[in-house]
């Protein structure tokens, strides 16, 4: 399972999809494109990864953690 | 009595065609029966630009298309019209009275100049020579100085209003609408001439600070050094840790610098805004998107989340006041609303229009972009392209 698919849906569904458009623009990625079954590019996942603490609250970082743990 | 009748739509639907016929639906319905004589066109770029220029074609036939792609989502009284599969915004005009519409536009080939001429020509000989009493002006990021004083060449203080085409990540994806279909590298422009009320307000919202930077070399919008040093080493000493990596590695500042641009007072009141945007590895110039040169005096500006949001209420004011206008004589407004201001303030943007704008305007229709660079006139300075601003454009 892709962890940016994984990723832009939490994003989605806890806040909105003007935040998955903030977290495109911030970190360059271009999220909406990744399916579950998307090979996931590791530097596009650590500059995504460091943009999520400015969007996201810590105990949501933590639900993603866990998330992204199984995926 | 008005001159002037407008309509406006949006839609989020994931089909590139049901959302353009949702958008356009729903943007007649204010027309009152008028036959559209211009559309104002925009969506994100989850739709394909030539995709919404076909459906765009299908609905309203030969109607002039003017219009850019927005980033982030597309804004109104209503607030932001943003979805997972992308959004569509259309507004529509007609004039009756002896109020005319009109578009013109053309490729950037490298010559902004030349571009900005061409597009104002079309544009004059398609208002049969009328001269606009405005112009909506938008283009591809790039070369908008070039543009705009290409512009002035065949349209000499004729006060422009307008932003730069937009997308998501930053990545060129961004489409100018045209009547002849979407262009990736241009301009488009359209004019409002006859007996039209109009009133505008263009403003940054950042105070000055005391930390003054002098540009000694530049190329373009790369400013190579200030007070003689490497410019992303000399940002980085006024930004500190919120730029340190960016300044030791290279990278993208963007998010880190919307509430500090840079400011070059071209006016008492008047800033020109300028955004970091990216630290280059090695040499550490540091690109912005409008020009400067070097012997200009610079200085570091700050502002704050709550000020961008406060910012609309101040346009507003503005605006009303610029064109002697009570809020129920706006028939239309568009607003310019910085993609790097929007992705700041993020989520509080939507309740900010509907309390900053649906009260004041009358019901009347606005369009809102987030776009990558924003142009306007500003009195005794004329017409200008900077960042990190914010425009409106009220019509009645």
């Amino acid at each position: 399972m892709s962890k940016l698919h994984t990723i832009t849906r939490y994003v989605e569904e806890k806040r909105t999809s003007f935040t998955v458009s903030r977290l495109i623009m911030m970190t360059g990625v271009k999220l909406r494109e990744y399916t579950p079954s998307s090979l996931d590019d590791v530097n596009a996942l650590k500059k995504v990864e460091q943009a999520l603490p400015a969007l996201l609250e810590p105990r949501e970082l933590e639900e993603l953690k866990h998330l992204l743990l199984k995926a | 009595m008005t001159n002037l009748i407008a309509g406006m739509g949006t839609s989020t639907s994931a089909n590139t065609a049901s959302a353009v016929g949702e958008a356009v639906a729903q943007a007649l319905k204010g027309m009152n029966g008028h036959a559209a004589q211009l559309a104002f066109v925009t969506c994100t770029v989850e739709h394909k630009a030539e995709e919404v220029h076909r459906a765009v074609r299908e609905k309203l036939k030969d109607v002039p298309v003017h219009g850019i792609t927005t980033s982030l989502g597309v804004l109104g009284t209503h607030g932001v019209a943003s979805g997972g599969h992308g959004a569509v915004g259309i507004l529509l005009f007609a004039g009756v009275d002896g109020v005319t519409v009109g578009a013109g536009h053309a490729r950037i080939d490298g010559d902004g100049r030349a571009a900005g001429r061409k597009a104002a020509e079309m544009l004059l000989a398609r208002t049969g020579g009328a001269r606009p009493a405005v112009v909506l002006f938008n283009a591809s990021p790039g070369l908008e100085e070039d543009v705009l004083a290409g512009v002035a060449e065949v349209l000499p203080d004729v006060p422009v209003h307008g932003g730069s085409a937009a997308d998501n990540a930053i990545a060129g994806e961004w489409s100018v609408f045209t009547s002849e279909g979407p262009i990736s590298n241009g301009v488009s422009l359209a004019g409002i001439c006859g007996p039209v009320r109009k009133g505008a307000s263009f403003l940054a919202p950042f105070t000055v600070t005391e930390k003054k930077l002098k540009v000694t070399s530049t190329a373009g919008r790369t400013i190579e050094s200030l007070d003689g040093r490497p410019a992303g080493v000399v940002l980085g000493e006024l930004l500190g840790d919120a730029i340190r990596f960016q300044v030791a590695e290279g990278g993208n500042v963007l998010a880190q610098t919307s509430l500090h641009p840079l400011g070059l007072q071209k006016s008492d009141a008047h800033y020109l805004t300028l955004h970091p945007a990216h630290i280059h590895a090695g040499d550490k110039k540091l690109d912005v998107f409008a020009r400067v040169s070097a012997g200009d005096q610079l200085c570091l500006m700050q502002g704050s989340e709550d000020g961008l949001l406060e910012a609309l209420s101040l346009l507003v004011d503005s605006a009303l006041s610029d064109g002697g206008m009570k809020g129920s004589d706006v028939k239309a407004g568009v607003l310019i609303y910085c993609a790097g201001c929007a992705g700041t303030v993020g989520g509080k943007l939507g309740d900010a229009l509907k309390q900053h704008l649906a009260p004041r305007l009358g019901g009347a229709p606005v369009l809102g972009l987030c776009t990558f660079g924003e142009q306007g006139n500003v009195r005794g300075v004329g017409n200008i392209h900077q960042n990190l601003t914010l425009g409106l454009l009220l019509l009645g």
